[in-house]
């Protein structure tokens, strides 16, 4: 009994730890939608790059992982400026249709160019001291890189939140979710705001990356399936709604895993799946009341 | 010798861009004409191989009921989802979509009691009607041209009626079709799931065609390859941009097969010239509707 007990703490800590990642994914779905009412397919290639990004940085290049892990994601919100800048910008007029298909574009060019880049066999990281295990209360124990995922989300969503909500620049992003051409009438540069959603949103979804490929490998589809989750998790949580996307992220990472506990391996990312359609049908605009939506 | 060689290997090719048509008219029709992006064609097409794979293997069934057959398997597919998402907007349509076409993937992949697996179905008898077997490329071609046929039928019936410009007003002005009393989100629904059927029915071509599928061949860069073709067409002529999205389709991958890439090279090229069509497309398309 006490057995079963501990295994279920145990698949709790990592069920969080990939949650954490799907909330680094779903935070940049949610501010995109929030200020632009449309899904940024492309955000799958800002995993990707990230990943790609530190392989090259470190295992080919010798930078310090400190240094290494900047770069690359930062390299991962240039990508979203640019992606922005190229496949949005010019639609911003247009039917819903349109940006949804340059993203998707986006998404399999970036995919496939990387592939040819690096090859498709899969990469590793040069392991070492981050999948160590560290013991917590003597029982149980959790790996390094599991902590550097919750951690990592945390800091994400506290500096985010607090810059939403006191910085001016937090200000010019709500004020322009809130109404676009208001927030220019009153002088705000939106175009600009935008581009700095993306890079933020980009900027993290590359975080996710780094951390993702610590724990897989390396390989050109990295960010299919997390991008796919960080969206039901930003769907669960209200699109738009910065704080509830954060929480829905590890709770359905947290259920995923509890759930495979019992079910057959197989079936974990249908789970997410059927938490998608059952959002969609019953309550579509997520988890917590309206009046949080605001960021 | 030569010359027969060369008989079947036009006619293989040919039977592949019939084949593919069916598919890209409905996912034309779907794109253009009822502006809802699904990504989940490749899927659509895969249910339509595989029931009609099962459905001879164990059950005998003739290649006419098991086309159909697999045309309703994809319309039912189709449908759930259109139903649980097209309700809100657009956009979620894509995304569910595309959820369900990655779950179709993994179901095919681990589901191996009934689909074999990752060894894929092998020994799928081939086509045969009124008593004579399609074995070769060039008996199958009739086949795939008459039911290219008839998806043509079905589309430029459905756009040419009053239905069909309802359908169309359901992307340009949703708010006056619905003081018409219109729903478009029913229209919508509905042209997904002819749409999918069409690309049911193409998957049991396939399957027929090629006697073994494989989870691999559904999956997202399948959709991708759908999508591009079907790019070239517009809301008012879905059919006729999808021969030159076909054609040109052909044209370079048989040109690239010509240049000797090894597999896995030629394919990424393939995925990045479809992007990068879908791509330009879309550009062209904002720039050309701005003036």
């Amino acid at each position: 009994m006490r057995g079963q007990f501990d295994l279920l703490i145990q698949i709790c800590i990592n069920g969080l730890a990939a949650g954490a990642m799907y909330s680094l994914v779903a935070v940049g779905y949610s501010l995109v939608y929030g200020v632009l009412r449309f899904i940024n397919f492309a955000h799958a290639a800002s995993i990707a790059i990230g990943a790609y990004a530190f392989l090259t940085l470190t295992t080919y290049l010798g930078i310090p992982i400190v240094l290494a892990f900047l770069l690359a994601s930062s390299l991962a919100g240039l990508f979203g400026w640019t992606l922005e800048k190229v496949a949005y910008h010019p639609l911003r007029r247009s039917s819903s249709l349109t940006p949804l298909l340059s993203g998707i574009a986006i998404a399999i060019l970036i995919e496939n160019v990387l592939a040819l880049a690096f090859g498709p066999a899969p990469y590793r990281l040069s392991r070492s001291s981050e999948s160590d295990a560290i013991q917590l209360l003597g029982r149980y124990s959790i790996l390094r890189v599991h902590l550097y995922m919750l951690a990592s989300a945390g800091i994400a969503a506290m500096l985010l939140l607090i810059m939403l909500r006191y910085t001016s620049l937090g200000r010019r992003i709500r004020a322009t979710a809130e109404n676009l051409e208001l927030a220019q009438v009153r002088g705000i540069d939106t175009d600009n705001t935008i581009s700095l959603v993306f890079v933020i949103g980009s900027f993290l979804a590359g975080v996710a990356g780094i951390l993702i490929a610590y724990e897989t490998q390396v390989t050109p589809q990295i960010g299919f399936l997390p991008s796919i989750k960080g969206f039901i998790a930003a769907l669960v949580g209200g699109l738009g709604n910065v704080g509830g996307t954060v929480i829905a992220g590890l709770l359905l990472g947290f259920f995923e895993n509890v759930l495979v506990w019992q079910l057959p391996t197989v079936y974990k990312d249908s789970i997410a799946f059927v938490v998608l359609i059952g959002f969609l049908l019953f309550k579509p605009g997520g988890l917590f009341p309206n009046k949080w939506k605001r960021f | 010798m030569e010359a027969v060689l060369n008989v079947d290997y036009f006619a293989h090719i040919l039977v592949f861009f019939f084949i593919y048509s069916l598919v890209v008219f409905g996912l034309s029709y779907s794109t253009h004409a009822a502006g809802i992006l699904s990504l989940g064609h490749g899927a659509f097409y895969g249910i339509g191989a595989y029931t009609a794979a099962l459905l001879t293997i164990h059950f005998n069934v003739g290649f006419f009921t098991a086309t159909v057959l697999a045309g309703l398997a994809a319309l039912l597919a189709s449908s759930f989802i259109g139903f649980c998402s097209l309700r809100l907007k657009e956009d979620y349509l894509a995304i569910a979509t595309l959820a369900f076409l990655e779950v179709t993937r993994q179901l095919l992949y681990n589901w191996s009691s009934v689909t074999n697996g990752a060894y894929g179905l092998a020994g799928i008898p081939p086509a045969q009607l009124f008593g004579f077997e399609a074995r070769q490329p060039v008996s199958f071609l009739p086949i795939s041209i008459i039911l290219s046929l008839f998806g043509i039928v079905i589309i430029t019936r459905i756009s040419r009626t009053p239905l069909g410009f309802s359908i169309l007003a359901s992307t340009d002005d949703p708010i006056a079709l619905q003081t018409f009393g219109k729903r478009p989100t029913v229209l919508k629904l509905g042209v997904l799931s002819i749409s999918a059927f069409l690309a049911g029915v193409a998957g049991s071509q396939y399957a027929f065609y090629v006697n073994y599928v494989h989870p691999n061949d559904f999956g997202l860069s399948t959709s991708i390859m759908f999508l591009a073709i079907a790019m070239i067409a517009t809301a008012r002529r879905p059919i006729a941009g999808c021969f030159v999205g076909l054609l040109l389709f052909f044209v370079t991958s048989e040109l690239l097969r010509l240049l000797n890439f090894p597999a896995e090279v030629k394919g990424n090229l393939i995925q990045i010239l479809t992007a990068l069509t879908i791509f330009l497309v879309v550009l062209f398309r904002e720039r050309h509707a701005k003036k």
